[in-house]
């Protein structure tokens, strides 16, 4: 059995219905686990035009599973990591990209539960102390339309 | 019937044409009329509720019917066409943007949002649709809605046939989304209104209602630990499942098979505006550090 742990990018996928992603998640083992991250929860949430299927969406979840979140311990790592990698992570007026703490989060919580880090998000590429499957890079799984990925 | 003209734009004259339905035998019947009157009314509501930007529901209501009321003035026998008429009702002032004309005006817009595109249209608009469309039962069957004022016709509606019923349908499997799964404690059964309580976690009481077959499945459940699977929200929720529970155990991480059986994978297929899920999903985060 095999953890997974899905970044938003995947969630909002398969909330699409994908057909890649889905493709994916198919070929996984029944068995195999799949979860999402509190801050995925709480990106999700900011989603406007879908709001109450969205909030309907993660109440089906959530029915099923629990949210992970980041231990404490890994949390202490977090400002430190933010020094070393946001200078490679700053907007146009030089402040760290907002996402991109979010980034350190789901990371983090990855880490601290053992699970795979499962995204297409390229950003995620810094961090190389975890196993992290990149479906951008496999190109049963790759999609077209993902300019800047 | 009470009429106060205080309306500048003059008589305020809603003609709804429904065709292709043997028109000539029944006129209009009783069924199609009362749905066809639902879904106007309701449709026009919710304009006058977006209008007034209120949300208050039972406020608007008074505040509604001050504004635009509406009356049917005349059922024309042999071509089907019903009459109604909107008018102000009341002290309510009126203002250029919200009048009888504007409030009619914007229903015929949001008809024709819905019949070039469902996916447009509010959840809470499903069931005033459903109404509307209920009369297209026969294949032939067409609807379709002009506006008068003082004479002048203001605009027409899309024809809409029987594949509106379809959207309808589309727009409810999304209305049926809503809904979830609740654990708790049942602690009231009421036969009278067909309901129950269920005591969460945190001791707060949540009502559900269930068809009277159900009676069976939860009389023998009372002051057990529950999960309640649910449709609907609010105060309408209604119990689709129950089963008891030996204990609320911390909830296991999902299965793959767990995933793709929850109902979520394909629920926001429609938005197709979504075309690079790695950006939107860091504006999300962006949006949720603002």
């Amino acid at each position: 059995m095999t953890e997974y742990l899905l970044d938003t990018c995947i969630v909002l996928e398969i909330l699409q219905g994908n057909e890649k992603t889905l493709l994916w998640l198919k070929e996984l083992n029944g068995g195999d686990t799949i979860s999402i991250s509190g801050w995925t929860a709480l990106e999700l949430l900011k989603e406007k035009r879908s709001k109450q299927e969205m909030e309907v969406c993660l109440r089906n979840i959530l029915a099923k599973s629990k949210l992970l979140w980041t231990k404490p311990e890994f949390c202490d790592e977090i400002p430190d990591l933010l020094i070393r990698e946001g200078d490679k992570q700053r907007d146009n007026n030089l402040h760290v990209k907002r996402n991109f703490i979010f980034d350190c989060f789901i990371y983090k919580t990855a880490k601290s539960e053992g699970t795979i880090l499962v995204t297409r998000d390229k950003g995620f590429k810094v961090f190389n102390d975890i196993e992290i499957l990149f479906l951008q890079d496999n190109p049963r799984y790759k999609l077209e339309n993902l300019g800047r990925v | 019937m009470k009429k106060s003209k205080k309306d500048n734009s003059g008589e305020v004259k809603l003609e709804v044409h429904l065709e292709g339905k043997d028109c000539n035998k029944n006129i209009i019947s009783l069924d199609d009329l009362q749905n066809l009157i639902a879904g106007v009314n309701g449709l026009s509501k919710y304009v006058t509720r977006k209008k007034l930007g209120k949300d208050v529901k039972s406020r608007l209501d008074k505040e509604a019917k001050e504004i635009c009321t509406l009356g049917v003035k005349d059922i024309k026998k042999g071509s089907a066409i019903l009459e109604i008429e909107a008018y102000p009702d009341g002290q309510q002032k009126l203002n250029r943007e919200v009048n009888s004309q504007s409030i009619m005006q914007d229903t015929i817009s949001l008809i024709n949002e819905f019949q070039e595109d469902e996916n447009k249209i509010p959840l809470e608009l499903g069931p005033y649709f459903d109404s509307l469309t209920k009369p297209l039962n026969k294949e032939k069957s067409n609807l379709s809605f002009s506006l008068y004022s003082a004479g002048v016709i203001v605009i027409k509606s899309e024809v809409l046939t029987t594949t509106s019923r379809n959207k309808v349908q589309k727009i409810l499997a999304r209305k049926r989304l809503e809904g979830g799964i609740m654990y708790g404690l049942l602690k009231e059964i009421n036969l009278k209104d067909y309901s129950s309580k269920l005591q969460l976690f945190n001791k707060k009481l949540e009502k559900f209602y269930f068809d009277k077959d159900f009676w069976e499945k939860i009389r023998d459940l009372l002051q057990q630990k529950v999960e309640v699977r649910f449709e609907g929200k609010g105060y309408n929720k209604k119990m689709i499942d129950i089963k008891i529970l030996s204990s609320f155990q911390e909830k296991q991480k999902m299965t793959v098979k767990d995933l793709l059986n929850s109902g979520v994978v394909g629920a926001l297929k429609h938005r197709t505006d979504i075309k690079d899920s790695v950006e939107y999903s860091k504006k999300l985060a962006d949006d949720l550090l603002k």
